[in-house]
């Protein structure tokens, strides 16, 4: 099922979210 | 004579003015609309409400304003044209940005564009002249180059000049040399010299900091100077007249022009204020303050009672050196609009209707939907429940308008409504968890205090989402900034940095420095009229470890001896061990700054602790309506209560509409509300 223009709206800004917390968690991991 | 505290605090949408009765604790309150092209209009418009009520203009004793027009210069473009003059080679430090990259979200971003550059490369001239590190003359200030330059930038029609040279903060012989020459060849520019405005090490921040300082800087004088006229010639004629700075202290309206940087945050930095007044009076040690109003949403970490403070802050994409709370904003608020972006999405924000024209439902000509349409339509609103007191609100224009954004996506508007809904809840709650997660905090230890025109009506919701188990609303949400206003003292910061280890460094040098900060200090205090007997000091340093590129700041004693160093150096490894979680105990610290912070005692506005009730809270309701719940996508029935007539004591469930002049709060299903000694009400959100 194609997910409508409000749900994937959504997901686009939590992969904001989740990027953010990668990049931390990355360099957290090179200290 | 009565005596009358009165805050006025200027927000994007609203003015609002708090006033209070310091002989009879009796509060007042009005909201204007704001007035962008004239901001002083908007803060008599608010007075003269407060005049009709009987209050005489004389009778104003102490008076405390929060402005936004430093912020929106930055925002709209529409500071003065202000010129650069720069060590030569070096150019390309203010573009550069201090290196800075886009952040994590600017990167995947493929719309994202730099912050501009308020001095231009064509309004930038290098200068000949070199100071080193230990802030000794390597070569000479060509005092013709300068000349040459200020005459180059006259004729580009520049309003403002600032200057900054390498090292000036160790030697600021150079930089005042061509601040005297570019004030003789063009008397009518404001000159910032980045040795007064932030005499700190690290050049980019320091220019960035001053560039900001000449480009707001002649706004804020004629807007504090207009206003100070103003307030004289209605009658109020007052000395203590004050401004709220971005680091959450008070400055004289006398003073606030020679730290125009510093009022970048201060309708945000007084929120701030009154929900950790009211954290320390509930005993909520770890806050996130929510502040919604009808253009951005701030929120801001106090942990262990102390509310977050950075020297690296940013505003509007544009870097600030001096030390401010840390305040995070996001375009979300009552009057965002939503739109379809070019990939098809339904996007909201950050773009606001502002004022005027408002949102759709307030029927003055708005055609694109906001979140104040889309909360009118899922029934958080009501049509007859008067926005701020005075606005009705027209279904019929909020539906007009998300039906202009939703038919093209297939969407009826309800759906839109709720879909508008959910993405701005998103977006907030991402943010929260950031600027938590910034600080390694665990939302489940925090509460929410929620205020601003449109902060209760979606904090229940945003709560749960982030797993915030406890939202306070003040008792007066929308007019809470302006309350803060009346709750802090007038603080300064100064600073000053000579780097050397501290094993080395000389204890009558460390305390020359201190002196000469604080005679800083005592000259402003003499400018705002204070005795310097009233002045409390608050003492530290910047310390790193050698190679460190960062600095943290540890207390100091005031008249510091050669045998606290061991002492100052334990308190350091300390900090650095709570901050990072480790330290280095045997390596050799080194000195970076000296931070003096000046604070001065004014009177205050203390929350009355009211009487409890019968407990029986259905005397406050008025009726039902129909509420959409976004978790279950359904209308439920929810009861609708007149907020002031509740009282401590009372405790009722959700689905709930509290509704009151300023603000209206939400409670969800399965939330339970209860109100507390201070009429604060209290959602437990039933977070996982």
């Amino acid at each position: 099922m194609p997910l409508d223009p409000i749900t994937t709206e959504i997901i686009s800004n939590r992969l904001r979210e989740v990027r953010v917390i990668q990049d931390v968690e990355h360099l957290s991991s090179k200290l | 004579m009565t005596a009358w505290m009165v805050g006025v605090d200027t927000g994007g949408t609203f003015t609002d003015l708090v006033a209070l009765n310091r002989d009879s604790g009796e509060l007042r309150e009005t909201k204007v609309q704001s007035v962008p092209a004239d901001p002083s209009q908007a803060v008599m418009n608010a007075l003269e409400e407060l005049f009709a009520t009987g209050v005489n203009p004389g009778d104003v004793t102490f008076f405390v304003h929060g402005t936004t027009v430093a912020t929106n210069a930055i925002l709209e473009g529409k500071g003065a044209r202000t010129g650069l003059l720069i060590t030569r080679g070096f150019r390309g430090v203010y573009e550069a940005r201090g290196w800075s990259l886009p952040s994590a979200v600017e990167l995947i971003d493929p719309f994202y564009r730099k912050p501009p550059m308020l001095a231009p490369q064509r309004l930038t001239e290098e200068i000949t002249g070199r100071i080193d590190f230990r802030g000794e003359v390597l070569t000479e200030l060509v005092e013709d180059d300068v000349r040459r330059a200020v005459r180059r930038l006259k004729t580009r029609g520049i309003q403002s000049l600032a200057i900054c040279f390498l090292f000036s903060f160790l030697n600021p012989a150079h930089e005042r040399r061509a601040g005297e020459i570019a004030a003789k060849e063009a008397p009518d520019w404001r000159i910032s010299l980045s040795s007064d405005v932030l005499p700190i090490i690290r050049e980019y921040n320091r220019l960035s900091t001053t560039v900001i300082d000449a480009y707001v800087g002649p706004l804020v004088e004629s807007h504090l100077r207009r206003l100070s006229d103003r307030l004289k010639s209605r009658g109020v004629t007052t000395p203590q007249v004050f401004m709220m700075q971005s680091n959450g202290g008070l400055t004289r309206i006398s003073v606030g022009a020679h730290y125009p940087n510093q009022l970048l945050l201060s309708g945000p930095a007084a929120g701030v204020i009154a929900g950790n007044k009211l954290a320390a009076s509930v005993k909520e040690s770890h806050i996130v303050t929510f502040d919604m109003g009808g253009t951005s949403a701030d929120i801001a970490v106090s942990v262990d009672g102390r509310m977050g403070e950075t020297t690296t802050g940013r505003v509007a994409g544009q870097d600030i050196g001096t030390p401010m709370l840390k305040v995070r904003t996001l375009g979300a608020g009552g009057g965002t609009i939503a739109w379809i972006g070019r990939d098809g999405l339904l996007k909201v924000g950050p773009q606001s209707a502002g004022a005027v024209p408002g949102p759709a439902a307030y029927g003055r000509g708005g055609q694109a939907p906001t979140v104040t349409d889309a909360n009118l339509i899922l029934g958080a609103l009501g049509s007859t429940s008067a926005l701020a007191g005075k606005l009705k609100l027209d279904e019929g224009c909020a539906r007009a308008a998300l039906d202009r954004v939703g038919k093209p996506l297939g969407l009826d508007a309800v759906e839109t409504a709720a879909g508008i809904i959910r993405i701005v809840n998103t977006n907030m709650a991402i943010d929260l968890r950031l600027a938590l997660q910034e600080e390694g905090q665990d939302p489940r230890r925090f509460a929410m205090v929620a205020f601003g025109g449109a902060g209760p009506l979606h904090a229940g919701q945003i709560a749960r989402m982030v797993g915030i188990r406890r939202v306070y609303v003040p008792r007066r949400p929308g007019l809470n900034c302006a309350t803060g206003l009346l709750q802090t003292s007038v603080r300064h910061t100064y600073l000053q940095s000579a780097v050397a280890t501290l094993s080395s460094f000389p204890v009558e040098r460390m305390n020359a420095l201190f002196e000469q900060l604080r005679a800083r200090a005592l000259a402003d205090a003499a400018e705002e009229g204070f005795a310097a007997t009233a002045v409390q000091f608050h003492f530290q340093v910047e310390m790193r470890y050698l190679h460190q590129g960062y600095q943290l700041a540890v207390d100091c004693p005031v008249s510091f001896r050669e045998d606290d160093k061991p002492a100052l150096k334990r308190a350091f490894d300390t900090l650095h061990r709570q901050t990072y979680g480790q330290s280095a105990d045997a390596e050799e610290a080194e000195i970076v700054s000296f931070r003096l912070q000046a604070e001065i005692a004014v009177p205050q506005f203390e929350l009355p602790v009211l009487p409890h009730g019968d407990g029986d809270f259905l005397r406050a309701k008025v009726g039902v309506r129909q509420l959409f719940d976004t978790d279950s996508e359904k209308f439920v029935t929810a009861t609708v209560y007149e907020r002031d007539r509740l009282m401590p004591g009372d405790r009722l469930p959700g689905p709930a509409i509290m509704q009151q002049f300023d603000t209206t709060t939400v409670v969800l299903g399965r939330q339970v509300l209860s109100v507390d000694s201070y009429g604060a009400l209290i959602i437990d959100t039933e977070a996982q």
